[in-house]
Protein backbone atom coordinates (compact mmCIF):
# COMPACT_ATOMS: atom_id res chain seq x y z
CA UNK A 1 0.00 0.00 0.00
CA UNK A 2 1.30 3.63 -0.80
CA UNK A 3 1.74 5.95 1.34
CA UNK A 4 -0.85 8.36 -0.40
CA UNK A 5 -3.36 5.77 -0.20
CA UNK A 6 -2.72 4.66 3.68
CA UNK A 7 -3.23 8.66 4.20
CA UNK A 8 -6.37 9.11 2.42
CA UNK A 9 -7.68 5.87 4.03
CA UNK A 10 -6.71 6.98 7.98
CA UNK A 11 -8.04 10.57 6.63
CA UNK A 12 -11.58 9.08 6.00
CA UNK A 13 -11.19 6.90 9.34
CA UNK A 14 -10.81 9.92 11.23
CA UNK A 15 -13.36 12.04 9.55
CA UNK A 16 -15.64 9.00 10.07
CA UNK A 17 -14.83 8.78 13.95
CA UNK A 18 -15.19 12.65 14.48
CA UNK A 19 -18.52 12.86 12.48
CA UNK A 20 -19.83 10.16 14.87
CA UNK A 21 -18.67 12.04 18.15
CA UNK A 22 -20.46 14.92 16.69
CA UNK A 23 -23.78 13.06 15.74
CA UNK A 24 -23.66 11.73 19.36
CA UNK A 25 -23.47 15.17 20.49
CA UNK A 26 -26.26 16.42 18.32
CA UNK A 27 -28.73 13.91 19.59
CA UNK A 28 -27.72 14.90 22.73
CA UNK A 29 -28.38 18.22 22.38
CA UNK A 30 -31.46 17.69 20.66
CA UNK A 31 -33.40 14.88 22.27
CA UNK A 32 -31.63 14.85 25.88
CA UNK A 33 -31.14 18.60 26.06
CA UNK A 34 -28.17 18.47 27.86
CA UNK A 35 -25.39 15.51 28.33
CA UNK A 36 -24.16 17.00 31.40
CA UNK A 37 -27.45 15.91 33.19
CA UNK A 38 -29.01 19.26 34.97
CA UNK A 39 -31.91 18.43 33.01
CA UNK A 40 -32.85 15.37 35.51
CA UNK A 41 -32.98 18.21 38.48
CA UNK A 42 -36.25 20.58 37.58
CA UNK A 43 -39.27 19.97 36.08
CA UNK A 44 -39.86 20.50 32.83
CA UNK A 45 -43.49 21.05 32.06
CA UNK A 46 -44.24 24.24 34.65
CA UNK A 47 -41.12 26.49 33.98
CA UNK A 48 -41.05 28.38 31.26
CA UNK A 49 -38.23 30.53 32.39
CA UNK A 50 -36.56 27.43 32.29
CA UNK A 51 -37.29 26.01 29.05
CA UNK A 52 -36.77 29.67 27.43
CA UNK A 53 -33.16 29.62 29.12
CA UNK A 54 -32.22 26.26 28.65
CA UNK A 55 -33.36 26.32 24.76
CA UNK A 56 -30.67 29.29 24.52
CA UNK A 57 -28.23 27.74 26.08
CA UNK A 58 -28.60 23.54 24.70
CA UNK A 59 -29.42 24.44 21.54
CA UNK A 60 -27.76 28.20 20.16
CA UNK A 61 -24.57 28.52 22.51
CA UNK A 62 -23.55 25.14 22.87
CA UNK A 63 -24.89 24.19 19.39
CA UNK A 64 -22.15 26.52 17.77
CA UNK A 65 -19.98 25.35 20.26
CA UNK A 66 -20.13 22.46 19.26
CA UNK A 67 -20.87 22.48 15.25
CA UNK A 68 -18.43 24.97 15.33
CA UNK A 69 -15.35 23.85 17.28
CA UNK A 70 -15.83 19.91 16.62
CA UNK A 71 -17.48 20.16 13.30
CA UNK A 72 -16.07 22.98 11.30
CA UNK A 73 -13.03 23.51 12.32
CA UNK A 74 -11.83 19.47 12.58
CA UNK A 75 -13.11 19.14 8.93
CA UNK A 76 -10.80 22.12 7.94
CA UNK A 77 -8.20 20.95 9.72
CA UNK A 78 -8.71 17.08 7.97
CA UNK A 79 -9.19 18.99 4.00
CA UNK A 80 -5.71 20.82 4.70
CA UNK A 81 -3.82 17.76 5.54
CA UNK A 82 -5.50 15.35 3.16
CA UNK A 83 -4.54 17.61 0.36
CA UNK A 84 -1.22 17.83 1.31
CA UNK A 85 -0.44 20.75 3.40
CA UNK A 86 -0.30 19.47 7.21
CA UNK A 87 1.56 22.32 8.31
CA UNK A 88 -0.24 25.42 7.41
CA UNK A 89 -0.61 28.44 9.73
CA UNK A 90 -4.38 28.20 9.49
CA UNK A 91 -4.42 24.29 10.66
CA UNK A 92 -2.63 25.85 13.57
CA UNK A 93 -4.79 28.70 14.60
CA UNK A 94 -7.92 26.25 14.22
CA UNK A 95 -6.23 23.62 16.63
CA UNK A 96 -5.33 26.45 18.93
CA UNK A 97 -8.93 27.77 18.60
CA UNK A 98 -10.35 23.96 19.21
CA UNK A 99 -8.28 23.94 22.16
CA UNK A 100 -9.13 27.37 23.84
CA UNK A 101 -12.40 26.44 23.49
CA UNK A 102 -11.78 22.65 25.30
CA UNK A 103 -10.24 24.46 28.21
CA UNK A 104 -12.64 27.00 28.35
CA UNK A 105 -15.35 24.90 28.02
CA UNK A 106 -15.78 24.30 32.00
CA UNK A 107 -16.14 27.13 32.72
CA UNK A 108 -18.74 27.88 30.18
CA UNK A 109 -21.01 25.51 31.58
CA UNK A 110 -20.36 26.25 35.04
CA UNK A 111 -21.80 29.76 34.50
CA UNK A 112 -24.85 28.02 32.43
CA UNK A 113 -25.42 26.22 35.24
CA UNK A 114 -25.15 29.09 37.78
CA UNK A 115 -27.91 31.15 35.63
CA UNK A 116 -30.19 27.82 35.59
CA UNK A 117 -30.10 27.53 39.00
CA UNK A 118 -30.84 31.19 39.14
CA UNK A 119 -33.69 31.28 36.52
CA UNK A 120 -35.26 27.92 37.71
CA UNK A 121 -35.34 29.20 41.68
CA UNK A 122 -36.31 32.45 40.38
CA UNK A 123 -33.62 33.49 42.81
CA UNK A 124 -30.98 36.16 41.42
CA UNK A 125 -28.44 35.58 44.46
CA UNK A 126 -25.28 34.97 44.90
CA UNK A 127 -25.81 31.58 46.82
CA UNK A 128 -26.86 30.19 43.47
CA UNK A 129 -22.66 30.30 42.64
CA UNK A 130 -22.31 27.82 45.55
CA UNK A 131 -25.45 25.88 45.21
CA UNK A 132 -24.60 24.86 41.85
CA UNK A 133 -23.12 21.36 41.34
CA UNK A 134 -19.65 21.55 39.34
CA UNK A 135 -19.09 17.74 39.66
CA UNK A 136 -21.86 16.97 37.05
CA UNK A 137 -19.90 19.17 34.50
CA UNK A 138 -17.34 16.43 34.15
CA UNK A 139 -14.41 18.89 33.81
CA UNK A 140 -11.57 16.79 33.70
CA UNK A 141 -12.49 15.54 30.65
CA UNK A 142 -12.55 18.86 28.99
CA UNK A 143 -9.22 19.47 30.43
CA UNK A 144 -7.58 16.69 29.02
CA UNK A 145 -8.63 16.81 25.78
CA UNK A 146 -7.55 20.81 25.86
CA UNK A 147 -4.64 19.96 26.92
CA UNK A 148 -4.11 17.28 24.06
CA UNK A 149 -5.05 19.36 21.51
CA UNK A 150 -2.65 22.33 22.58
CA UNK A 151 0.35 19.97 22.82
CA UNK A 152 -0.45 18.77 19.31
CA UNK A 153 -1.33 22.62 18.45
CA UNK A 154 2.61 23.32 19.75
CA UNK A 155 3.76 20.37 17.55
CA UNK A 156 2.06 21.66 14.54
CA UNK A 157 4.15 25.04 14.48
CA UNK A 158 7.12 23.66 15.29
CA UNK A 159 6.80 21.86 12.25
CA UNK A 160 4.91 24.73 10.72
CA UNK A 161 8.35 26.49 11.60
CA UNK A 162 10.82 23.87 10.30
CA UNK A 163 8.77 23.73 6.82
CA UNK A 164 9.35 27.43 6.60
CA UNK A 165 12.77 27.14 7.32
CA UNK A 166 13.30 24.30 4.59
CA UNK A 167 11.39 25.96 1.71
CA UNK A 168 14.03 29.10 2.62
CA UNK A 169 17.14 26.76 2.14
CA UNK A 170 18.30 27.29 -1.64
CA UNK B 1 19.98 38.52 9.28
CA UNK B 2 23.27 40.92 8.54
CA UNK B 3 24.55 38.70 6.28
CA UNK B 4 24.09 40.18 2.28
CA UNK B 5 23.98 38.04 -0.58
CA UNK B 6 26.30 39.99 -3.26
CA UNK B 7 25.29 37.59 -5.99
CA UNK B 8 23.57 40.66 -8.27
CA UNK B 9 27.47 42.13 -7.75
CA UNK B 10 29.06 39.32 -9.05
CA UNK B 11 26.80 38.63 -11.75
CA UNK B 12 27.29 41.94 -13.30
CA UNK B 13 30.98 41.35 -13.17
CA UNK B 14 30.49 38.24 -15.12
CA UNK B 15 27.84 39.69 -17.53
CA UNK B 16 26.06 36.81 -17.06
CA UNK B 17 21.84 37.13 -16.06
CA UNK B 18 20.20 35.25 -13.12
CA UNK B 19 18.10 33.59 -15.44
CA UNK B 20 21.79 31.28 -17.19
CA UNK B 21 23.07 31.29 -13.67
CA UNK B 22 19.93 29.40 -12.48
CA UNK B 23 20.18 27.22 -15.81
CA UNK B 24 23.36 26.50 -14.96
CA UNK B 25 23.15 25.39 -11.71
CA UNK B 26 20.28 23.33 -12.16
CA UNK B 27 17.70 25.11 -9.25
CA UNK B 28 14.89 27.45 -10.22
CA UNK B 29 14.77 31.37 -11.14
CA UNK B 30 12.18 31.19 -8.20
CA UNK B 31 14.50 30.47 -6.06
CA UNK B 32 17.71 32.15 -7.68
CA UNK B 33 15.63 34.92 -6.72
CA UNK B 34 14.87 34.56 -3.38
CA UNK B 35 18.58 34.00 -2.67
CA UNK B 36 19.50 37.31 -4.46
CA UNK B 37 17.03 39.65 -2.65
CA UNK B 38 18.25 38.28 0.65
CA UNK B 39 15.47 36.27 1.68
CA UNK B 40 16.94 33.31 2.13
CA UNK B 41 17.39 31.83 5.30
CA UNK B 42 20.21 29.43 4.41
CA UNK B 43 22.30 28.26 1.64
CA UNK B 44 23.23 24.51 0.96
CA UNK B 45 27.03 23.84 0.41
CA UNK B 46 25.85 22.44 -2.81
CA UNK B 47 24.36 24.98 -4.34
CA UNK B 48 27.60 27.52 -3.31
CA UNK B 49 29.98 25.39 -4.62
CA UNK B 50 28.33 24.89 -8.07
CA UNK B 51 27.40 28.58 -8.23
CA UNK B 52 31.21 29.60 -7.13
CA UNK B 53 32.41 27.35 -10.16
CA UNK B 54 30.30 28.90 -12.32
CA UNK B 55 30.70 32.55 -11.24
CA UNK B 56 34.89 31.60 -11.03
CA UNK B 57 34.38 33.46 -7.21
CA UNK B 58 35.20 32.30 -3.46
CA UNK B 59 32.30 32.35 -1.12
CA UNK B 60 33.41 35.63 0.20
CA UNK B 61 32.98 37.38 -2.86
CA UNK B 62 29.16 36.69 -2.71
CA UNK B 63 28.28 36.21 0.53
CA UNK B 64 29.60 39.47 3.59
CA UNK B 65 28.87 40.12 6.93
CA UNK B 66 27.90 43.62 8.34
CA UNK B 67 27.05 44.65 11.68
CA UNK B 68 23.14 45.31 12.44
CA UNK B 69 23.68 49.68 12.29
CA UNK B 70 24.63 48.98 8.46
CA UNK B 71 22.55 46.12 7.45
CA UNK B 72 19.66 48.26 8.50
CA UNK B 73 20.81 51.51 6.87
CA UNK B 74 21.56 49.42 3.26
CA UNK B 75 18.34 47.74 3.49
CA UNK B 76 16.20 50.85 4.66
Amino acid sequence: MSLRTFNRITTWVVAFILNLLVAISLYNILFCYKFNGYHTHYELSNNHRWFICNFIFGYIIDGFFLIFFLLVLPAKIILLISIGKPFDISNIRNLNAISYCLLSMDFVYYAENVLLEMVSKNNFSFKALFETNFKTIGWQWYLLAGAIVFVIARAFKRGYDLQKEQELTI
Amino acid sequence: MPIVVNLDVMLAKRKMSLTELSNRVGITLANMSILKSGKAKAIRFSTLEEICEILACQPGDILEYMDEEAYKKLMG
